[in-house]
């Protein structure tokens, strides 16, 4: 017995507390930062340290609860939720997640599910790192160069397509008009990526929110955070209830850390531009996809794996 | 007169049965002692040290074998597809312990004599079942051995049994192991071999209980029995840590 392990119940393993209170506080302060919920980079994490895939990702589900209702309450005390652009993107992940788990059980049918999620994955880092980077860089030196009052943009083909939809409605908090339509489908297009990726869909959510949404960056991390609440509050209670894969005390170690990382993380936020926080996220995203890319390049030390994760 | 010769033979027949049985067990293993008689797993157990003790002739050797209750998993089997590693398949393993840590007296030559002994994991080899079958069963044994021993639970620990003197014609033998903590509570099966030269000379097994107790029991019991209200207290729990949080940190953030 040793005052700094703590056994897992569901895990069938013993953990070092302060490691596992120090992911919370790391993926805690992403959550309150950039509005990700960490999935990707956590379960990975868990799994490092001898938690089984499946509670792994469970687990995470159950402590980013406590993360994001942390950073969305931080983030609506600063204004910074849009509820009404947050309740249709939610009711599009879930018809979308719906639907994405329909489409891995038949792609694990037809054999080629795994080669999929890993190609998905990498190119979807890959593509979303890469074009958040170059994007708020050039942002960046615009700034730095233009000048004040520099000539509007012309107007995308995209902008032309959104602004001819039907039931055009203020989102105040956005400051944005738009049709309910977009992030309907918007939403729904993430669902079925992040179900079969098998991650929440917090870093794709994001780039989703800025760049086809057209919301403000602090505005996108507190809406994002409000969506991300409900998204696993949904996934705790179906994996408890048919996997049994939730380990409670997993979680709560994790979230002593996480919902303290996310308020400082929140703070941090404030001191950061929304081009900073871009190129940060963008970063994390672009070592993830490295990371992911190397280990399907190079290796594994051991051919046999426990089923359960990608 | 004939009756009471009768009955006097027969008495000194089972007494030299019973006198003999009673040496030949003498001179086996015996005085065979676990400590601790069972583990119990509760919220800070992070594995506990094991000893197993006993007397045998002086000439022998022993071997402990650590056993979990057998498993059937499903596990991925990793691939090239082009220039990538992936998952390309999947087989269940069935009939191997969860565990299996034997415990061998100082001296490499024990790693070789185990097989013809009937002991260890070319045993297990043979035992083990896998569907379906797309690697050779020794190529899967090795990467489930390999798998196993990364997480502590698969071991051939070399001078983990040691001996002390009590007489000349017998010693003590003590093997000591550190439990693991990656464990699951069942009954775990503990075989005593003697062994003299290359021959099985006696056989004892001994169980020791893997328990859980107060909270980790009531966690595992609640999330196995009431999933939905296990799920739901989750959340809920969850839920109220983030938002007390959020409340604690109020005075600082803000506009």
């Amino acid at each position: 017995m040793h005052f700094l392990y703590m056994y897992l119940p569901i895990a069938h393993n013993s953990v070092m507390l302060p490691v596992v209170v120090g992911l919370g506080l790391l993926v805690g302060l992403l959550s309150g930062l950039f509005g990700v919920g960490g999935g990707f980079l956590m379960t990975p994490l868990l799994i490092m340290i001898g938690i089984p895939p499946t509670v792994a990702a469970a687990s995470d589900s159950n402590q980013i609860i406590a993360a994001s209702a942390s950073g969305c309450m931080a983030h609506y005390r600063l204004g910074n939720v849009d509820f009404k652009m947050g309740t249709y993107l939610l009711i599009g992940g879930v018809i979308g997640g719906t639907g994405g788990v329909q489409i891995i059980k038949l792609l694990r049918q037809m054999g080629n599910a795994d080669f999929l999620i890993n190609i998905t994955y990498v190119i979807m880092l890959a593509g979303v790192g890469g074009y958040m980077f170059w994007e708020s860089l050039q942002s960046l030196r615009s700034v730095k160069t233009a000048p004040a009052g520099a000539a509007k943009r012309k107007e995308s083909a995209y902008a032309r397509l959104i602004k001819s939809l039907p039931y055009q409605t203020r989102f105040e908090r956005s400051g944005i008009v738009l049709s309910p339509i977009v992030p309907l489908v918007l939403g729904t297009l993430v669902g079925i990526l992040a179900a079969i990726m098998g991650v929440g869909g917090g870093f794709i959510m994001v780039p989703v929110m800025v760049y086809l949404l057209r919301m403000p960056m602090h505005v996108v991390v507190g809406t994002s955070l409000f969506q991300i609440l409900f998204t696993c509050i949904n996934v705790t209670v179906m994996q408890a209830y048919s996997n049994r894969t939730v380990d409670f005390i997993l979680a709560l170690l994790m979230l002593i850390g996480s919902t303290i990382g996310a308020q400082l993380g929140t703070k941090l936020s404030k001191k950061l531009n929304a081009d900073q926080l871009k190129i940060l996220l963008a970063s994390i995203v672009l070592l993830v996809m490295v990371q992911m890319f190397l280990g399907l390049l190079l290796e594994p030390h051991n051919l046999l794996a426990y089923a359960g994760g990608h | 007169m004939m009756r009471s010769k009768t009955a006097w033979v027969v008495f000194f027949v089972f007494v030299t049965v019973f006198h003999s049985a009673a040496r030949c067990r003498a001179e086996g293993l015996s005085e065979i002692s676990t400590a601790p008689s069972e583990i119990l797993i509760s919220m800070f157990y992070s594995g506990q040290k094991l000893n197993i003790s006993g007397t045998i002739p002086s000439g022998n050797d022993v071997i402990v074998a650590i056993e979990g209750p057998a498993q059937s998993q499903a596990f991925n089997i990793k691939g090239k597809v082009g220039p990538l590693w992936m998952n390309v398949g999947k087989v269940k393993i069935e009939h191997l312990p969860s565990l299996y840590l034997l415990l061998l007296p100082e001296g490499k030559i024990w790693q070789e004599r185990l097989a013809a002994l009937g002991i260890g994991q070319a045993k297990l080899k043979s035992e083990m079942s896998v569907a379906p079958l797309k690697l050779s069963p020794d190529e899967i044994f090795d990467r489930f051995v390999r798998l196993k021993q990364s997480e502590g639970l698969y071991d051939n620990i070399d001078g983990a049994v040691s001996y002390a003197p009590i007489t000349k014609e017998r010693k003590r033998f003590e093997a000591g192991v550190y439990f693991p903590s990656a464990i699951t509570p069942d009954d775990y099966k503990i075989t005593i071999t003697l062994v003299h030269d290359s021959t099985i000379e006696d056989t004892v097994v001994r169980t020791i209980p893997v328990k859980e107790v107060g909270v980790v029991q009531l966690v595992r019991r609640l999330a196995n029995h009431n999933e939905l209200a296990y799920g739901i207290a989750c959340v809920i729990i969850a839920l109220a840590a983030g938002l007390a949080m959020g409340l604690i940190f109020k005075g600082g953030g803000g506009h």
